[in-house]
């Protein structure tokens, strides 16, 4: 008879395979879809903040949200204020990351690990210069710049994908956000169906063209 | 620079779509949808292969 893990089992083979997504979202869904499609061509599972429904109570959903996956990325971008009244820069990125390194530095076996993205070299050792002598990887706001630096981040002994084939599930996210928005009666992959099925097409490009 | 290196396996699409709490028929469909697009860019890059011409831009071709 096949040896079938135990729920507790299975979240934890499930965690070590989670990264907790910490973005900007753009009105054209860029960076959303290389998250998800650099991801899942590494084998990981992307899970964002979207997934949290608003009735529960945000923070405590995040944190538990957080300590759930392996892994963070945390692309701290946008540093500019807003154009709605009043303008405020947005601070939920930041503290999401000092969520995160909290709670690496508080685990004793440092099971969470975190990286810090940013578009400008050395900008971030001006707007948070408390991270000074941290690797930040620095892409330039291109997919290609995204998906080499997650290159840099990630390493896989088997099925190490490559820029190009990234490239490709990130067009074909792209290409059929319109059938998935239909399926769903979504308006736009930043509601929670939309956003977990993009995940699993992305997972199922990935299963085709990375693992094969 | 850091690297993480990933020591588990692949996560399936259907371990993806169990952690996301996506059904197994929706989930079925995402996968034949994948495997069309994939198909798609497969042939796509035999024929360019197949004809042997040299890949031109509309704009070169237009210059011609």
């Amino acid at each position: 008879m096949a040896h079938r893990p135990s729920p507790e089992g299975r979240a934890s083979v499930v965690r070590q395979k989670s990264v907790f997504l910490n973005l900007p979202y753009d009105a054209r869904f860029r960076t959303l879809f290389l998250a998800v499609a650099g991801t899942s061509a590494f084998g990981l599972i992307p899970r964002a903040t979207l997934e949290i429904p608003g009735s529960a109570r945000r923070l405590d959903r995040i944190v538990t949200f957080m300590e759930s996956c392996r892994y963070s990325i945390h692309d701290m971008s946008r540093v500019q204020l807003d154009r709605r009244t009043p303008p405020t820069p947005r601070f939920n990125m930041p503290f999401e990351l000092g969520l995160a390194v909290g709670y690496h530095t508080r685990r004793a076996n440092r099971e969470h690990t975190w990286f810090v993205f940013e578009t400008r070299p050395w900008r971030l050792q001006k707007s948070l210069s408390d991270l000074n002598g941290t690797d930040v990887y620095t892409h330039g706001a291109t997919p290609a710049g995204v998906f080499r630096e997650l290159l840099s981040a990630f390493v896989r002994h088997h099925h190490q994908p490559t820029v190009r084939q990234m490239t490709v599930i990130f067009e074909a996210l792209r290409k059929n956000l319109r059938p998935i928005l239909r399926e769903t009666g979504g308006a736009s992959p930043f509601e929670t169906s939309v956003f977990r099925r993009l995940s699993v097409y992305a997972s199922a490009l990935a299963d085709e063209l990375v693992k094969r | 620079m850091a690297r993480a290196v990933i020591t588990t396996d692949f996560a399936s699409p259907a371990e993806t779509a169990q952690a996301l709490g996506v059904s197994r028929a929706n989930r079925e469909k995402l996968v034949r949808m994948a495997e069309l697009a994939i198909s798609r860019t497969r042939s796509h890059r035999g024929k360019a292969k197949s004809n042997g011409a040299p890949t031109v831009s509309r704009r070169a071709r237009k210059r011609r």
